[in-house]
Formats: structure tokens, C-alpha cells, sequence
């Protein structure tokens, strides 16, 4: 880790700065379209603490009109670089992310940090990939990336059309952690954290310890139904404890994966959905329930509010299903 | 079983890979103009009548929007009580846009009670449905439903498939009873059969070797009951991993009902339940 960083801080300053300028020059229609963008959506970068900002992005399905730009994006800007928590859903939309991160620091981006192999997180590391900069994931979500990114891809191309997908090729990251991992990046500190496979395998909380702000990643979203394919509901309720304890330390912000950042109270309702879920489904597989009325049988009204509701909801109902029915295996 | 493998191969060789862009955009309502439906009707039914829709014959359930295009579950429910003299004796499952689009042939007895089955399937495009049910008379009743599902981010991470192959062949086999544990003599009761089984299709690439994944898939089914046969369906990978069915048979005296499943590799897995109806 810190030897990236060192080829970003020890490199003679002079040519750092002509690149820089060059990047400007070559990146500048490309960026004041992006800025437009952004400010067209309504999605302007929001400052946090000092150095720590977050881009919040759409929280419904891709579509054409919100171009794929799910989920929030964090910056945490040190003395000699930015690290970029999590990288955009196209080539088009991590260049965007990239000058941003660069227009608000005023400082190269050093690093990039997946934390789950989502592909609005993924995507956009194609810009940060020919730009040279380093993308860190946990092993299990790089090589999740690795075995199944194309077949995301190929359906975004589909889904969004060919010339918002222009450029975009699936990026596995070169710099893998197995564990918690404290890194200092640009000159800060970063703690990585892994609190096991909670929404997926390769789950990382991003904490800075300046700040004492937490990223939690897909972890945890903010009034929007969660993805449960790749998700443990044990290890997920013990992720989100982790979590809390995290962000309880200090300062209480938690940077979710979709929605607005709040505090560690925020974490109650999306527990609350992980066992009401649970415990539904657990009840009408035991009474014998087939699987197609069991996804008409499992509404949860009390989250009917929430994004994605009520297709990504009867979705987790199918695979919760399938995957207590698949238990019955192992016995 | 023979005629079907063939069938199904002609129909593949005939069609080449239905399933691309034109097909993806079929609508709804041009269901009997469909041309892999067209091929499939003149190799399986000749020139025959086909009495479609009929509802008072048969209906089929599933979601308008698939949640995982990999597992879509489907309900196909009869209206003909399975008498001696007249009764369901085949059910064919064709979902036209798949690359082998006759997914399932299952036969009745009188002994099934009634010709329901519910299972599940892999739907790779946008496409008709249909259940086309045969009467012992040879007379044949159609329903068809159109299903909006496409390989989508595809696998979940999870055991791989060593782990997964440990399990191979397991079967849970159930039967709802009431609250007393039994069933009714003379009424159809409801069974319920799990396969632990990859059912790979052949046709899906490991993006990390570069290979197709062989096919390897459940292809017989046989269950019985006190000797007598009430089910057997020929099935290929269109049905989903895991292959689950839900279906009827005829309870009367103590009695075994039995499944015997037979995959490609010729393998033979068996299960039974011993029922003492009420």
C-alpha cells in the first residue's frame, strides 16, 4: 500500500505537475460535461468534515435517465493525493468521479477502494485503470469481479445503451487485502476494514481516522430495499454490529452505499428488514408454501416506502427462499 | 424417451440458437405465429387441433417479471379430474425462446388424482410459456403465458461446485397431510420432490477457465405409488438447478410412494414414503 503511494508523493514534483496540466487540458470538455450533469441531476458533491466529502448517487434500478449512477461515491483528500471510495457504473462516469475527486481536493487521485463487486462500484474503474491508478479490493470481491463482471456488463450495455457503456471494460483490482488492514494513502489514514461476509464475501468498511467517518459501502443503504444475492443474514447482522461500533467510536456519520449519510440510528430499520424478511420466509416455506405464492405472500408493507420496493424486495424474498429450501440439504 | 432426446435434438439442429434480438422483442399477443412454436407444433402435433386458450382445461402461473431469469417458478393447474375414462395423459411444457425449447414432457395416470405440476425453469429471453395437455383420447388443450426474463448478473457467490457436488442426488420428498400427519384416501393428495443437482445446461461459460461447464442434468423421473405408476417426465436443463416438482397422487390403502430419478450420467437416485391414508 504504501509503496503505491510513495509513486504518487516521491515523483519529481515538476513532472507530476505537467501531468496534471495535461490531464486537465485532455480531461477538460469531458469534466465541464460531467459538472453539468452532476448539477443537472441535482448530485453536487457534499462535504462531510475537512477532506471528506461523498457524491450521492441514484438509488433506483439503472435506467437510461440516471445513466447507470447508482450509489455514493466517497473522497477523503489528504496533504499529497484523494482516495476514491468506490468508482462509478462506466468508463464515462469514473472519468466524471476522477475530476471531481480532483476539482474538490485540488490533489491527484492515489487510490481507489471497491467495496463490493457491485457493478455501480466496478464499472468505472476502467478510468481509474488508464490513469494508472490503483484499485484495492478484498480478495473475495476481486475475484467475484474476476468471475462474473462481463455477463454484468454486457446486460448494462443492454440496459444503458452503447454509447454510455463506450470505453468500459471490467477491471479486476491488483491490490487485495484478506483482512483489516490500516493504510496510509495521499497522507492519511485509512482504516480497512473486513467484518466478514455480511451483504458479500468481500465486504470492506472504509473509516477515516482523522475523521472518525465511516463508508460502510453496500453494507448498508438508507431507505432502499437491499440486494440480498450475495449476502450472508447472519454474517449480515454481525457486519452491521461491526459497523455500529465503528462508527460509534467518534464521530457518528455513517457514509451509506445509497441514500443520504446519517448516524449509527439509521442502521435500526435496515435490521429490522433483514430478520422481518427472514422470519417471513422461514414461516411460509415451514407451512409448505410453493415458491410463486410465497413471493405474493411475503409483502412487508412497513417497507413499501423504500426504493427498489416492491421488485428487489420479492426478489430477496425468492432467494431467501431458495436458500433455507437448499439448506434442507445439509441435514 | 428416445423420441423426445431426438426430438429435442432435431429441434435444436433445426433452430439453430432461437433466443436472439428479434425473438427477445416478441410481444405478447402473437403467441401462435411464434416460429420456434410453429417448428415445434409441426414435429410434435402434426397437423392436429389444438384448443388453445381452454380454460376450464388447464392455466398457467408464474411472475409477468421474473425475479432471477435462472429460476422462474411455474404453476401449470388442470381443471379435469383424472378418471378412468377420461384423463390428462401428457403435459407439455415448451418455453419457445429457449435454445431447447420443449423443456418437459410429464405423463399421468388416473392414479396422479389430478395433472397439476409446479416446478421450476431457466428462461433465457423474453418468451412464450405454453402447457399443452393431451387427453387419453389424444385430444389436445393449450395455455400460454408470456414471461419477461434474461440472464441477468448472473451466479451468486457460494459453495463451489465440489461442495456443491457433495450433496448430488439428495432427495427431499414430502407429502402434505393435515394436522393429524395423514392424508385422505380417494383424494389427491400433494407431494412435494427435491433433487440436490447442478442440472448443468452445457450452454454456460466459466469466465474464469474460458470452458463450458459439460452438461449434466436430471432427465428421468418415475414416481409410483403401491407399485403403480402416478408420474414420469422426461426433463431436460431447462429446469432450474435443484429440480423441485410439486404434483398429485391418488392415495388408497397403505401404501410406498417412490421416486426414482436418472440423470445424463446415468446415474440413479431413489427415495421413498412409506403413507398410511386416513
Amino acid at each position: 500500500m504504501r509503496h503505491s503511494d510513495r509513486r504518487w508523493t516521491c515523483g519529481p514534483a515538476a513532472l507530476r505537475l505537467a501531468a496534471a496540466l495535461l490531464c486537465l487540458i485532455a480531461f477538460a470538455p469531458a469534466a465541464v460535461l460531467a459538472q453539468l450533469d452532476a448539477a443537472a441531476a441535482g448530485r453536487m458533491p457534499q462535504g462531510l468534515a475537512e477532506g471528506v466529502h461523498v457524491l450521492v448517487g441514484d438509488v433506483d434500478a439503472p435506467t437510461p435517465a440516471n445513466r447507470g449512477e447508482i450509489g455514493n461515491i466517497g473522497f477523503v483528500v489528504g496533504e499529497q493525493g484523494t482516495v476514491v471510495i468506490n468508482c462509478g457504473a462506466s468508463y464515462r462516469h469514473g472519468r466524471a468521479v476522477i475530476e471531481t475527486a480532483e476539482r474538490i481536493g485540488g490533489k491527484p487521485v492515489v487510490l481507489a477502494i471497491i467495496t463490493q463487486p457491485l457493478q455501480e462500484f466496478v464499472m468505472g474503474a476502467s478510468a481509474f485503470a488508464e490513469r494508472g491508478i490503483p484499485v484495492l479490493s478484498h480478495r473475495a470481491s476481486a475475484e467475484l469481479i474476476e468471475a462474473r463482471c462481463e455477463t454484468c456488463l454486457r446486460t448494462l450495455r443492454t440496459q444503458l445503451g452503447e454509447d454510455e457503456m463506450a470505453g468500459t471494460r471490467v477491471v479486476v483490482p491488483t491490490q487485495r487485502i484478506d483482512g483489516d488492514t490500516v493504510v496510509t494513502v495521499g497522507g492519511r489514514e485509512l482504516q480497512l476494514i473486513h467484518p466478514g461476509w455480511g451483504s458479500s464475501p468481500g465486504d470492506l468498511i472504509v473509516r477515516d481516522t482523522r475523521s472518525g467517518i465511516v463508508f460502510a459501502g453496500a453494507l448498508a443503504g438508507f431507505g432502499r430495499v437491499p440486494e440480498l444475492r450475495d449476502g450472508d443474514m447472519a454474517g449480515w447482522l454481525a457486519a452491521l454490529d461491526r459497523l455500529e461500533a465503528l462508527a460509534g467510536q467518534d464521530r457518528d456519520l455513517i457514509v451509506p452505499g445509497y441514500g443520504a449519510p446519517a448516524g449509527t440510528h439509521a442502521l435500526a430499520a435496515l435490521r429490522h428488514y433483514l430478520r422481518d424478511i427472514d422470519t417471513r420466509v422461514h414461516a411460509l416455506l415451514a407451512a409448505g408454501t410453493p415458491l410463486l405464492e410465497a413471493i405474493k405472500a411475503a409483502d412487508l408493507p412497513a417497507y413499501s416506502h423504500w426504493a427498489r420496493y416492491p421488485l428487489q424486495h420479492e426478489r430477496n424474498v425468492q432467494r431467501r427462499y431458495l436458500a433455507l429450501e437448499n439448506e434442507l440439504f445439509e441435514d | 424417451m428416445n423420441t423426445l432426446r431426438s426430438l429435442l435434438l432435431w429441434c435444436t439442429l433445426l433452430l439453430g440458437l432461437p433466443g436472439t434480438g428479434l425473438a427477445q422483442q416478441a410481444a405478447a399477443d402473437d403467441a401462435e405465429a411464434n416460429a420456434t412454436w410453429q417448428q415445434v407444433r409441426k414435429a410434435m402435433f402434426q397437423g392436429r387441433d389444438i384448443t388453445s386458450p381452454a380454460p376450464d382445461v388447464i392455466g398457467i402461473e408464474a411472475p409477468d417479471r421474473a425475479q432471477d431469469a435462472a429460476i422462474v417458478p411455474l404453476s401449470i393447474r388442470t381443471h379435469i379430474d383424472q378418471r378412468a375414462e377420461r384423463y390428462i395423459e401428457k403435459l407439455y411444457l415448451v418455453i419457445d425462446n429457449n435454445p431447447s425449447p420443449v423443456g418437459a414432457v410429464f405423463h399421468f395416470t388416473p392414479a396422479s388424482g389430478r395433472a397439476d405440476i409446479e416446478t421450476r425453469v431457466r428462461i433465457e429471453a423474453y418468451t412464450h410459456v405454453r402447457a399443452i395437455a393431451q387427453m387419453n383420447d389424444g385430444e389436445l388443450f393449450m395455455t400460454t403465458r408470456f414471461v419477461k426474463a434474461s440472464g441477468g448478473c448472473s451466479a451468486p457467490p457460494g459453495k463451489d461446485m465440489t461442495a456443491a457436488l457433495a450433496n448430488l442426488g439428495k432427495m427431499r420428498f414430502r407429502v402434505e397431510a393435515a394436522a393429524d400427519g395423514k392424508v385422505e384416501a380417494g383424494k389427491p393428495a400433494l407431494a412435494q420432490l427435491m433433487i440436490s443437482h447442478p442440472n448443468n445446461s452445457g450452454l454456460a461459460m466459466d469466465q474464469l477457465t474460458r470452458l463450458y461447464t459439460p452438461a449434466y442434468f436430471v432427465r428421468h423421473i418415475q414416481v409410483s405409488y403401491a407399485g403403480e405408476p402416478v408420474l414420469r417426465a422426461e426433463v431436460d436443463f431447462s429446469i432450474s438447478e435443484n429440480p423441485n416438482f410439486r404434483f398429485y397422487f391418488l392415495p388408497h390403502g397403505e401404501g410406498e410412494l417412490k421416486a426414482e430419478v436418472i440423470d445424463t450420467n446415468d446415474l440413479r437416485f431413489e427415495s421413498a414414503l412409506k403413507i398410511s391414508p386416513r
